[in-house]
């Protein structure tokens, strides 16, 4: 009897759920810095070097990284790839920005009623989860919770709220 | 004035690209398309080391973890050595374990071009030409940046470094006159002269590893190759080739049994650099999915249209490339490049 269970394509997901059309949506592409734990899906940001780093730090005074929802994980062959191969090296994401609802099943596990404001995990980076102080102060704001955690085809929780940013005052 | 003939290209280009449907999607087709593939062919350096071959879905291997992409290809098996034994010795097992590795693959894209079509009409110039060539460099440029990237990681990483000599290419390994404890040879060696004897030792590279490979193409820019020309006298390469070579310039053409591609892309191959490459069957592969293709698309008056392409390229031989470094030559003579930062494109 078997006893492993291989990892699936729609472990980590991210579905664009409303927002401008593919072809013109608001996306940005860079490097990761390598080895950070970035899932499609992820909650990610550039870093002042202008790579991706998992989470969305507080950052300096009137520097604040945009939230950027991952399209695909740091280890998707597309963006990275075995020794040997030229491609990869590039990710991308949708700006918090641009205007979406999104599902994620990266957050953290908890319960979110509509209009709950989203952060950058305190737990884990790369995740959201619940604000817990007033936009503009302690932490930077990345999303608007639209549904509560549905558990979707594929058997995966996923969180949908539409995407924003709103910049805390704080400083690292 | 702009020409009759010109006029009419572009009005016909306009017409042909803002014809159809108000959200056409296509492909490129009649000499759009057929332009940039053959001029790809001949322009971008990558796919001279390794001829393209094009696949279709049904090559990909599937994968249970990702819907990405992918070809899994067998490698060369090794075998253990043959040993002498006395008489009623029996054989040692060895079980059958053949390496493989993936061909990963992603896609280039060109800026996307738009316009008002009325102001493509008030150009001198073919605007046709002007169009396929941002989008053929574009691509080829971003074609070869990764593969000579990819080669100097080659040449670089996972190799002993025996001295440190200066600095690489920018953002890559900065050691050089390397060591490859996998190959038993050196990879990316320095300091010899651009001359008879610095030539033949550059030509003793791939074949010193322990995979004894031949190099099949020799890569160089257009400012070294002029060191070749001027060091390449009669005594160092003989009669009638130095000859030519001092008339008629370096044309495309065979050296020491292997064609040199000379290109002008000197951000990616340095100058006083020779990169070799041996046949294409060790080297590794260059598969494109999706081939170059141009796609438009005309909402009343804007139309915007850019290229794209997917391709998956391996360097999957570690002993099948390799880089010389030569001495700077003629270190009197004035520089034309006295170290001015030019303004390009990605810099601050």
């Amino acid at each position: 009897m078997g006893t492993l269970n291989p990892g699936q394509m729609f472990d980590h997901n991210l579905d664009v759920v409303k927002g401008p059309s593919l072809m013109h949506r608001l996306d940005f592409h860079a490097a990761p810095v390598a080895g950070e734990a970035i899932n499609e899906g992820s909650l990610m940001s550039l870093n002042d070097e202008g790579k991706f780093i998992a989470g969305c730090p507080v950052g300096a005074v009137a520097i604040h990284a945009m939230p950027i929802f991952a399209i695909q994980g740091i280890n998707d062959f597309d963006a990275n790839s075995d020794i040997g191969n030229t491609s990869g090296g590039v990710m991308s994401g949708v700006v918090a920005t641009g205007g979406f609802e999104i599902a994620t099943t990266e957050f953290d596990a908890d319960d979110y009623e509509p209009g709950q404001l989203l952060t950058g995990s305190s737990v884990t980076a790369g995740l959201v989860g619940k604000a817990t102080v007033l936009p503009y102060g302690l932490e930077n704001v990345v999303g608007c919770v639209s549904r509560n955690r549905e558990i979707n085809a594929d058997g995966k929780s996923m969180l949908s709220f539409w995407t924003m940013f709103l910049p805390c005052g704080a400083t690292a | 004035m702009r020409s009759a003939e010109t006029r009419m290209v572009n009005e016909t280009l306009v017409a042909g690209l803002t014809s159809g449907d108000n959200f056409l999607q296509k492909e490129a087709i009649d000499g759009l398309n057929d332009y940039l593939r053959v001029t790809m062919r001949e322009d971008g350096f990558a796919r001279r080391l390794c001829p393209p071959v094009n696949i279709t879905a049904a090559d990909l291997d599937r994968q249970v973890d990702t819907a990405k992409p992918t070809v899994v290809r067998d490698k060369e098996p090794n075998s253990p050595v043959a040993y002498s034994v006395p008489y009623g010795t029996t054989p040692m097992n060895h079980y059958i374990k053949g390496p493989r590795y993936r061909i990963m693959f992603d896609r280039i894209l060109s800026r996307r071009f738009n316009a008002d079509v009325n102001t493509l009409l008030t150009y001198d110039m073919d605007i046709r030409q002007i169009l396929n060539d941002y989008i053929l460099k574009d691509i080829m440029g971003e074609e070869d940046r990764k593969y000579i990237g990819l080669t100097d990681w080659i040449c670089g990483d996972g190799a002993v470094a025996v001295t440190t000599v200066g600095s690489g290419v920018a953002g890559n390994p900065v050691l050089i006159d390397q060591q490859d404890p996998a190959t038993g040879s050196s990879k990316w060696v320095s300091g010899a002269a651009i001359d008879r004897s610095g030539l033949a030792n550059m030509m003793k590279g791939l074949p010193s590893s322990i995979r004894h490979l031949n190099p099949a193409t020799a890569l160089v820019n257009n400012i070294t190759v002029w060191d070749v020309v001027a060091n390449g006298t009669r005594d160092e390469i003989g009669g009638n080739l130095a000859e030519e070579l001092f008339v008629n310039g370096f044309a495309e053409r065979i050296i020491m049994g292997i064609p040199w591609i000379i290109t002008i892309k000197t951000d990616l191959v340095a100058t006083n650099s020779i990169y070799q490459f041996t046949e294409p069957k060790y080297l590794g592969d260059f598969l494109i999915l999706d081939d170059i293709t141009v796609s438009t698309k005309n909402e009343n008056y804007m139309i915007e249209f850019f290229g794209y392409e997917s391709i998956g390229s391996t360097i999957a031989n570690d002993a099948a490339v390799c880089r010389c470094d030569f001495n700077v030559q003629g270190a009197s003579d004035p520089n034309w490049s006295p170290g001015l930062a030019a303004a390009a494109w990605g810099t601050p």
